[in-house]
Formats: C-alpha cells, sequence, structure tokens
C-alpha cells in the first residue's frame, strides 16, 4: 500500500489545513472559556441551594449530560436560524445572521461541556471537609469570599484529573462543527479529500493532527497539576 | 521455646543480605539464624527495614546480595512457581492489615490454600479448619464473612489461615498495631500458644511486654542493620547500645 | 440498602424526567407559540418513521431502532477486544504493556467522528472471501467505528478496577503460595468485576449517546431519517424535530445513568 502525500505540498491545500487547525482551537478556546464560566457559575449557584435556580439548573445539567452533543448542535443550529435573528451589516446592506455555525457550535460546546463542569465543580465543592468552611465562617469570610478564597480554589485543585478528560472531550467534539460547515479541520479534510480523493492519507494526517492538538492540551494540563498541587493534601 | 538441640541446623538463616530500593539500601548486611521452635521478635523504629526483613524470607522481595536460606530450600536462588510455592508451604505469614479475601467467608479463606495451592483433599482440610477455629474459639464465626468480624477475629483468622498450611514457620508483620487496644490481647494469647506447642515465630511488633514474656531472642535493628540482639532480658534491662537506649526510653 | 436512599433515587429518576419534559415542552411552546398543537400532532404522525424506520411501526428498519442496535452490537464487540487490550495494560512484559498504552491512549484521544470518518473511507464496501462478496453496510462501518474507543474506554476501567484491589490481597495470596493465575481467577477478578460494574454502565452510556454520529457512515439511524424528513417537506417542524430526538435520547439514557449512580454508591459503601 502506497501513500502519496504529495498533495501536502500544494499551498491551498496547506492554508486549508492551518484555518482548519485554527478554526479548531479557536472553538475550543472560546468554548472552553464559556464552559468554565457556566461551569463555575452554575456550580456555585447549585452549592447554594438558591431557590428555584438549583432545580432548574440540575435540570438542564441532566438534560445537556444525557444528550448527543450532535444533536444539541443541531437542535441549536436550527432553532436560532429560525428565530430570525439577524443584523445589517452597515457596510454591505446584507442580513447577517448573529447566530453563524461558529458561534452556535461555541455555544453547543457551552452548554455541553458547561454541564459537565457543573457536576464536576459541584461534586469539588461538595467534597470540602465541613470543617475547612466552618472555620472560614467563624473568621469572619462571608458567602462570597468563602466561595472564591476556599471553596473554589480547593475545588480547582481537587478535581484537576476529571476537568482535564471534560476539556479532552471538549477539544474533541468540536469537530462535530464540521457537520454544520463550520471551516474546522475535520471540514478542511472532507474538502481536501473530494479534491484530491487521497482518502486515507488526508484521514491519517488529520487523525495524527487531532491527536497532536489533544496530547499537547494534555501534557499543559499535567504541568498545570504539578504547580497545583497541594503538599500532603487528601494523604 | 526451645524443644531442640542446640547443636543443631538453624531453621531460617540470613547471611550479609543486602537490599536496595532504588539508591536506597533498606537492609545492609543482615545476618541471623532462627533455630526450630524459636520465638525470635524483631524491634526498632519505622524504617528500619523491619518488614522488608520478613518478605525477603518467604521470597515476597527479591534480595540484591546475600544468601536466605528456610530449612534445605535457597530463597535467593529460587526462580519457578513450583519452588516459590514449596517455599511457602514451610513459610506462612500474617499481616498488619489481616489481608482477609473480603469475597469469601472464613472457612473457605482457611481452606481453599490448602485444597488448592498444596492439592490436599477438601474433607481433611476442613476438619483441621475446624479444629484449628476452635482452638482460637471462633468455631462459630466459620460461615462468616470477614467484614462481619471485628478486628481481632479476623487476625485471629488470618493466623489460623496461615496455621492450615502447616509451615515449620510462621512470620508476624506487626499483627497487633491496627487493632484497637481491647483486642490486642486475645491475638497475642493465640500466638504464645502457638509459641508454647513449639512453633517458630518470627514477629515484628512493638509489644515489649509481649517480646520480654514470649521471645527466645530479640534482634534490634535500626536504619538496615541488627545492631544488638539477646535473650530479651539482656536486652531490655541492660542495653548495650546507644540507639538502644534511646530506642527504650521512647517505647516503655 | 437503606429504603431512604432507594426512595432518593426514584425522587432524583423522577424529577429529573419531569424537569427535562417540562423543559422540552417550555422550549416547544415558545418557538412555536399557537401552533404548538400542530408540531406535536406532527410529531406523534412522525414518530413510527423515527423511532422504526417504517411509516407504520413496522419492521425495523431504521430510525432510532437501529441505534440501539448498534449500540448492543458495538459493546459486545468492545467487551471482548476491551477485556483483552485490558489484561495487555497489566501485563508484566513492557513488550506487551507499552504498545497496550499506545493503542488505548491513541484510541481514547481521537475524536469520534473522526474515527467514524476513517471508517467511511477506510473500509471497503465489500470485502472477498474465496468466490463470495460480502457486503459491509453503513451500520456495520459505524459499528466498527464506534466499537474503536469503547474498547480503549473499557481497557480502561478494567486496568483501574483490577489495580485498585489493595495491594494486601496480592502480598497474602502470594504468601500462602497461590499461583498468579489462581490469584487472577480467584481472588482479584471477584472482587474487581462488581467495582467495574459502575464504570461499564458508564462507557455503554457514552457509546449509546455516541451513536448519534453514525449518520456520517450513511447508516439509517434516527438522525439519517429526521434529515430524510425534515428535507421532504417539514422543514417549518425541524426544530421540533430535533426535540424530540433530545427527549428520545434522555429518556432512554437518564434511568441508566441514574441507576449507574445507585450502583456507584453501593459499590463505595460495600468497600
Amino acid at each position: 500500500m502506497s501513500l502519496d502525500f504529495t498533495w501536502l505540498a500544494v499551498p491551498h491545500y496547506q492554508r486549508l489545513l492551518l484555518n482548519g487547525v485554527s478554526t479548531t482551537l479557536q472553538l475550543s478556546l472560546f468554548g472552553l472559556v464559556l464552559a468554565l464560566f457556566v461551569g463555575v457559575a452554575g456550580a456555585s449557584l447549585i452549592h447554594w441551594r438558591v431557590r428555584y435556580l438549583s432545580p432548574v439548573l440540575t435540570t438542564f445539567v441532566e438534560l445537556f449530560r444525557n444528550t448527543p452533543s450532535l444533536v444539541q448542535l443541531f437542535f441549536l443550529y436550527f432553532m436560532l436560524s429560525e428565530m430570525g435573528i439577524y443584523f445589517l451589516d452597515a457596510e454591505t446592506g446584507r442580513r447577517v445572521p448573529v447566530f453563524s455555525g461558529f458561534t452556535c457550535a461555541v455555544l453547543m460546546l457551552a452548554l455541553s461541556n458547561g454541564a459537565i463542569a457543573i457536576e464536576i465543580i459541584r461534586s469539588g465543592l461538595a467534597s470540602i471537609p465541613k470543617e475547612t468552611v466552618e472555620a472560614a465562617r467563624s473568621l469572619g469570610y462571608s458567602r462570597w469570599q468563602l466561595l472564591i478564597y476556599v471553596e473554589l480554589p480547593l475545588s480547582f485543585r481537587m478535581t484537576i484529573p476529571l476537568m482535564a478528560n471534560n476539556i479532552v472531550s471538549l477539544i474533541k467534539t468540536t469537530s462535530q462543527s464540521a457537520l454544520i460547515a463550520v471551516p474546522d479541520l475535520l471540514y478542511a479534510a472532507n474538502v481536501i479529500m473530494s479534491d484530491t480523493f487521497r482518502n486515507a492519507e488526508v484521514m491519517i494526517l488529520v487523525w495524527a493532527l487531532y491527536l497532536g492538538i489533544v496530547s499537547i492540551c494534555i501534557q499543559l494540563i499535567h504541568v498545570l497539576h504539578r504547580r497545583a498541587r497541594i503538599p500532603g493534601y487528601g494523604q | 521455646m526451645i524443644i531442640c538441640d542446640i547443636e543443631a541446623k538453624p531453621l531460617v538463616r540470613m547471611n550479609a543480605v543486602l537490599k536496595k530500593f532504588g539508591q536506597l539500601e533498606v537492609l545492609r548486611d543482615i545476618s541471623l539464624d532462627v533455630r526450630e521452635g524459636e520465638v525470635i521478635c524483631i524491634i526498632g523504629p519505622s524504617g528500619s527495614g523491619k518488614s522488608t526483613l520478613l518478605r525477603c524470607i518467604n521470597g515476597l522481595i527479591e534480595i540484591n546480595q546475600g544468601e536466605i536460606t528456610v530449612g534445605d530450600i535457597r530463597v535467593d536462588t529460587l526462580k519457578t512457581e513450583r519452588d516459590f510455592i514449596a517455599l511457602r508451604h514451610q513459610v506462612a505469614m500474617v499481616f498488619q492489615q489481616f489481608n482477609l479475601f473480603p469475597h469469601r467467608n472464613v472457612i473457605d479463606n482457611i481452606t481453599m490454600a490448602p485444597i488448592k495451592v498444596l492439592k490436599q483433599k477438601p474433607e481433611q482440610v476442613r476438619e483441621r479448619a475446624m479444629q484449628l477455629l476452635q482452638k482460637v474459639r471462633l468455631v462459630d464465626k466459620a460461615h462468616a464473612f470477614p467484614s462481619q468480624l471485628s478486628g481481632g477475629q479476623q487476625q485471629r483468622v488470618a493466623i489460623v489461615r496461615a496455621l492450615a498450611m502447616q509451615p515449620r514457620v510462621i512470620l508476624f508483620d506487626e499483627v497487633t498495631s491496627a487493632l484497637d487496644p481491647e483486642m490486642v490481647s486475645e491475638v497475642l494469647e493465640v500466638i504464645k500458644d502457638l509459641a508454647k506447642e513449639g512453633m517458630t515465630c518470627i514477629l515484628v511488633t512493638h509489644e515489649m511486654r509481649f517480646a520480654r514474656e514470649v521471645a527466645d531472642r530479640v534482634f534490634f535493628t535500626d536504619r538496615g542493620i541488627i545492631v544488638e540482639h539477646g535473650p530479651p532480658q539482656a536486652l531490655f534491662d541492660h542495653p548495650k547500645d546507644e540507639r538502644l537506649k534511646e530506642f527504650l526510653m521512647k517505647v516503655l | 440498602m437503606s429504603d431512604g436512599q432507594e426512595g432518593r433515587d426514584w425522587r432524583d429518576f423522577l424529577v429529573g424526567l419531569c424537569g427535562v419534559t417540562m423543559i422540552l415542552f417550555a422550549i416547544l411552546t415558545i418557538i412555536y407559540r399557537a401552533g404548538t398543537l400542530d408540531a406535536l400532532n406532527t410529531l406523534r404522525d412522525l414518530s413510527p418513521m423515527l423511532l422504526t424506520g417504517s411509516p407504520q411501526w413496522g419492521p425495523l428498519r431504521g430510525g432510532f431502532s437501529t441505534n440501539i442496535q448498534i449500540s448492543l452490537w458495538a459493546m459486545a464487540i468492545s467487551l471482548c477486544l476491551g477485556f483483552l487490550l485490558g489484561t495487555g495494560l497489566i501485563s508484566r512484559y513492557g513488550s506487551i504493556r507499552l504498545p497496550s498504552v499506545f493503542v488505548m491512549n491513541t484510541l481514547r484521544n481521537s475524536p469520534w467522528l473522526v474515527i467514524l470518518y476513517a471508517m467511511l473511507y477506510a473500509v471497503p464496501y465489500e470485502i472477498g472471501i474465496g468466490r463470495t462478496t460480502f457486503e459491509i453496510s453503513p451500520e456495520v462501518k459505524a459499528i466498527i467505528g464506534l466499537s474503536l474507543p469503547t474498547l480503549a474506554n473499557i481497557a480502561e476501567v478494567f486496568r483501574a478496577g483490577i489495580q485498585s484491589i489493595r495491594a494486601g490481597q496480592w502480598e497474602a495470596a502470594r504468601s500462602l503460595g497461590y499461583s498468579s493465575g489462581q490469584i487472577t481467577r480467584l481472588i482479584i477478578l471477584p472482587q474487581a468485576l462488581p467495582l467495574m460494574l459502575p464504570n461499564l454502565m458508564t462507557t455503554y452510556a457514552a457509546l449509546f449517546i455516541g451513536t448519534s454520529l453514525v449518520v456520517v457512515t450513511g447508516a439509517n439511524d434516527l438522525l439519517a431519517v429526521a434529515r430524510v424528513v425534515i428535507g421532504s417537506g417539514a422543514e417549518k417542524y425541524a426544530t421540533a424535530i430535533y426535540i424530540y430526538i433530545l427527549f428520545v435520547y434522555f429518556i432512554f439514557s437518564f434511568p441508566i445513568a441514574i441507576w449507574t449512580r445507585r450502583l456507584e454508591r453501593q459499590v463505595r459503601a460495600g468497600k
């Protein structure tokens, strides 16, 4: 079986791949930031057992944890385009949908992986020993200060491995945006394959690129984990 | 209790044993003899290599240099599974955390090894097991599961499990350290009876009173070497080495 | 198991079920307002097609039934191969362990969609053995594609389960003279398998949710049927159909999730 990678030398395809990688990274970054935001906010609200909001949030979490992200993506895409929110681009005078494919994908990631993040952070908060919380309260920390200075830092450090899985899952899920024509790495792969018919080679390269992105990310998280480690805690 | 000839060949012999974990020398030049029927207590501060020493005798840990002999078996040169099984027919071990198999009941825990490892007849093994259980006063718990027993009861079952293999020497690794104080004596009583019946016992222990009462010889280890050894009265009442004196002051 | 705990599980289940149903229904109403009733009727009419692939609840030719079938086949294959890979992960020999770790990590770090696309292009449409040719259907490609990451997950569950049995058990068994094979069979596996069960169920749940991706191999699953249905006249109700699909996946996955949490609690309590 001979593999022909000559198509890689063509600048057009190189550009496609680079754009694809860039889009995938952007999706991952935006998705991650929003997902963490959702995670912290949601976990805090549930942890504080805020009336009315907590059960609603918990239900949302269950909904997004137990349904496929691709279906969530399609649902968001169709719903938001159906709602027909446009804005008029002053320069061209054309109607530009506010919710492009990219936006929908980021939104899906924020909700789907955000729901998982809520669960992870919440369980981290719940596993902090009562004594620690009591001590902080008796020192005069308000609920906010307790959360920001004691509970969240501890919860983050304890749940890094689980959160790492979540982040890896997020990066892998970005590939689904190709199905709503977001020009990410997988989409680029499809374009190149339909052009060159070198299916095996393109898939191998793109697979390797995804693995590379994920591996680098895992290494970064390892470094973070080691630097954030509390000596002797939890022994 | 020694009941045999003082000139007889030692049952367990360690000669110039060296054990390193990476760069750390846990055992440095350990040499000792144990004669049949002797009760040996090994005492010393934590990290002095006592548990490692025991595990070298029954082949759980491989040594870097030196010789270890149990009966006619050279432990340090054993290779095949069959050889190791032959060794473990002679040497049994009881652990600090009991390590009973939680998914089988007491009688199974005791009888499985003789039946499956030594291939002895099930009925004979069962009978022997029940007799042993009677000696430790746990016959009524024969069909209970380990999680239903107290720590002291579990440890007594662990001792019976070791006895069921009919060993020539039993190793005890701090077997009372994980027990609540009320249960320590019931386990020590069992070991005392074993000693009276002539079983060769090597114990790593912190129970100094027990060592003084029951041991024939006591070894004091510190940082991988045997610093001093001798009859308990000599060691406890007239310690010679500084480190031993320091240690005894802290624990007695 | 105290009765209070079991009651709480049932309560969580019912609350979750009602809550999600209400939320989905609320979203439906917000979007379709006056047309909600029509939307619901359309969904009811489309159900047979979406769930079984036949217009009249007929033979199981596609739709959701395909997703279920694919997940079951993939799980069966993954269990066998996953356990095999798992034994490689805990092998004493580096020459077996290292490649196993590499394979497992590669499969776990690959996007499922990329693997499925690779199956689409790498697996031939038909293979010939002797004089007969076997046609490999898109569903089979999907099963193979989904089995790959799942078997890696199962291998990891296997490894974690075996290695979570305290070292003391190994020591005691070795001291009594058991051989390695006996220790694995009689002491370790009986204790490890119950521990693995919750994680195996989680793996199946993820696999099941992952079957939503098989549409790219050409399999005639729920999303494929939905696409056809939407394309042939029901664009108006596209959002409603996707809400419906979310709901269908939810009522299948949520019970499994609750049951798994219950099992996890029992396992932890039993330790």
